[in-house]
């Protein structure tokens, strides 16, 4: 059923810094390299060798421009992908029963077999996060990486999603964000991570952690006729100029 | 929003349907002399093409039954649901008329009133429940879903004569006034929402302005074909214009039947009121803005 769980054993999600991430793009494509052939395999690509080529991607890495509460200018490489909310409306809206939040983990995951390809939980979802298989003709969406996160065929030490193994600046952490002592809620609790777009009440588990202040409080929004705070011939120049 | 064209003949077609099983229902409670076998074989007709024509956009037509089933949480199934259920008081309606049995007319009618608005009611749920689209996330569309459907059964009513040709047409001239004063009060609304800001889909709405210095990827994916849809932009207060042209048309046909009293000018503007109909559900969508549109064109309105 599309009932989402009272409550889920644990909150398994990925805490992503904005401060460290450098936008390379390699979440991405390990992420592609990992389920093209994982639980949600094909994960079906058009034209892929060609001029027009398209696909199913779980993860894409914007990158933008923005001014902090200080006006400094701040770069944000911003990696978005399914943030397994604990409101999924996403769930809530499908007809069939397709899409589940998992209750031991908090997972929110497409059943292929019984999705119908309506798309509404790609409209519920305000990050964007879904995307539509075509070829398939059923919804896909971000695991979690469920089929390595338990895989005992693998080391224990890889048993995490495909982007955080690959990230090559330790931007991406995965942990339980339902476990107040876990390395993932401390980190949350240190670094004020935040939850994009809160107040449309989708509860989202995933975490961002905002850039750090600047240190140095280099500003370009210098009032013309203020003095700068500078010492000897340019700070006289300065002075005598701005009283002018 | 991407305008899936199954989903708009859909929502025409068959709330032209139910608007117009809605008024057989009423004749045969108030003036059961009025209707007879092909109004209500008609909004049958109606209501099956759209159905049918909704499940062309899905991955997996042949899967649709499972649809059925989440009625608890979801607004598209319960609207299955109701679709369903609708058949029942609709075939008895028409097996009552068919046979004349008046106890199976009055028992089938308000069921059939009920069935037929609580269905409408539910599509226009499905889009009224996303807040992820501020244009559709307003109490009005549920109500300018209904008023659309019942204009359009009227006008299609008064071609049958249900509750006698001029009591039906004025229903309806009326009724589709009403619609399209909530479609203005809609349209002038939408231009004044407020959603969230590209520094809020970052989590970090202490900072300021906010633009694009890459894009993510070089070719469109499929949040951007669905959910950022510009034609309907480009064109919009011409759109409107036109589709506002339509309806005008719509009330000329229906005034001649006021006037002379004959039926042909609501048959001549059955067709106009369709195109106006498609016109307008088309609009709806390719105007509504999804907010992940913030992730690639850094702002709602552009």
């Amino acid at each position: 059923m599309t009932d989402l769980p009272a409550k889920t054993k644990k909150k398994l999600g990925l805490v992503i810094d904005l401060d460290t991430c450098v936008g390379c793009q390699a979440c991405a494509v390990h992420c592609k390299e990992w389920n093209v052939q994982g639980m949600s395999a094909p994960l079906t690509d058009t034209d892929p060798q060609g001029v027009d080529p398209h696909g199913v991607w779980f993860n894409r890495v914007h990158s933008y421009e923005a001014r902090n509460e200080t006006g400094e200018h701040v770069a944000i490489n911003f990696p978005r992908s399914c943030l397994h909310c604990d409101n999924a409306v996403c769930v809530t809206v499908c007809p069939t029963g397709a899409s589940y939040k998992r209750e031991e983990d908090g997972i929110v995951l497409v059943n292929p077999d019984t999705c119908i390809g309506c798309k509404l939980c790609s409209w519920a979802c305000p990050y964007g996060a879904r995307e539509y298989d075509a070829h398939e003709g059923v919804m896909k969406k971000c695991t979690l990486c469920a089929d390595r996160i338990y895989n005992e065929t693998l080391d224990e030490a890889d048993r995490i999603p495909a982007c955080v193994a690959t990230c090559p600046t330790g931007a991406r952490h995965f942990g339980d964000l339902g476990d107040p002592d876990s390395d993932v809620s401390r980190l949350v609790r240190q670094r004020d991570g935040r939850a994009p777009m809160e107040e449309l009440g989708y509860a989202p588990v995933n975490r961002y952690l905002p850039p750090r202040k600047k240190t140095s409080g280099v500003s370009d929004d210098v009032a013309p006729d203020e003095p700068i705070e500078a010492d000897g011939f340019l700070g006289w120049v300065d002075r005598v100029l701005s009283a002018l | 929003m991407n305008p899936a064209y199954s989903v708009i003949f859909f929502s025409t077609l068959s709330g032209a349907g139910y608007g117009l099983l809605y008024w057989c229902a009423v004749a045969a409670l108030m003036r059961p002399g009025t209707v007879s076998l092909p109004p209500v074989g008609c909004a049958l007709a109606l209501i099956i093409l759209g159905l049918l024509s909704s499940t062309a956009h899905l991955g997996h037509p042949e899967r649709a039954w499972r649809a059925f089933s989440q009625w608890r949480t979801s607004w598209l199934s319960r609207e299955g649901v109701a679709a369903m259920v609708t058949f029942m008081p609709m075939l008895g309606l028409g097996a009552g008329i068919y046979l004349n049995i008046d106890g199976l007319i009055s028992a089938m009618a308000g069921m059939a009133m009920l069935g037929a608005l609580v269905t409408v009611y539910c599509t226009a749920m499905i889009y009224a429940s996303l807040k992820t689209i501020p244009q559709w996330n307003q109490r009005s569309v549920p109500l300018i879903y209904l008023l659309f459907s019942l204009s359009s059964g009227a006008v299609l009513g008064a071609a049958f004569g249900l509750m006698g040709t001029a009591l039906m047409t004025l229903l309806g001239m009326c009724l589709w006034f009403a619609s399209w004063l909530a479609k203005l009060s809609y349209w002038n609304r939408s231009g004044t929402l407020r959603g969230p800001t590209l520094p809020d889909a970052l989590g970090l709405p202490e900072y300021r302005g906010g633009r694009i210095l890459d894009q993510a990827h070089t070719q469109e994916n499929f949040v951007q074909r669905e959910m950022g849809f510009r034609i309907a932009r480009k064109h919009v207060q011409k759109l409107r214009k036109i589709a506002l042209l339509l309806a005008l048309l719509t009330v000329v046909g229906t005034g001649i039947t006021l006037q002379t009293g004959s039926t042909w000018g609501v048959w001549l503007a059955i067709p106009v009121m369709l195109g106006a109909l498609i016109m307008e559900r088309w609009l709806f969508f390719a105007e509504a803005r999804h907010i992940a549109n913030l992730y690639y064109s850094g702002t709602m309105t552009g």
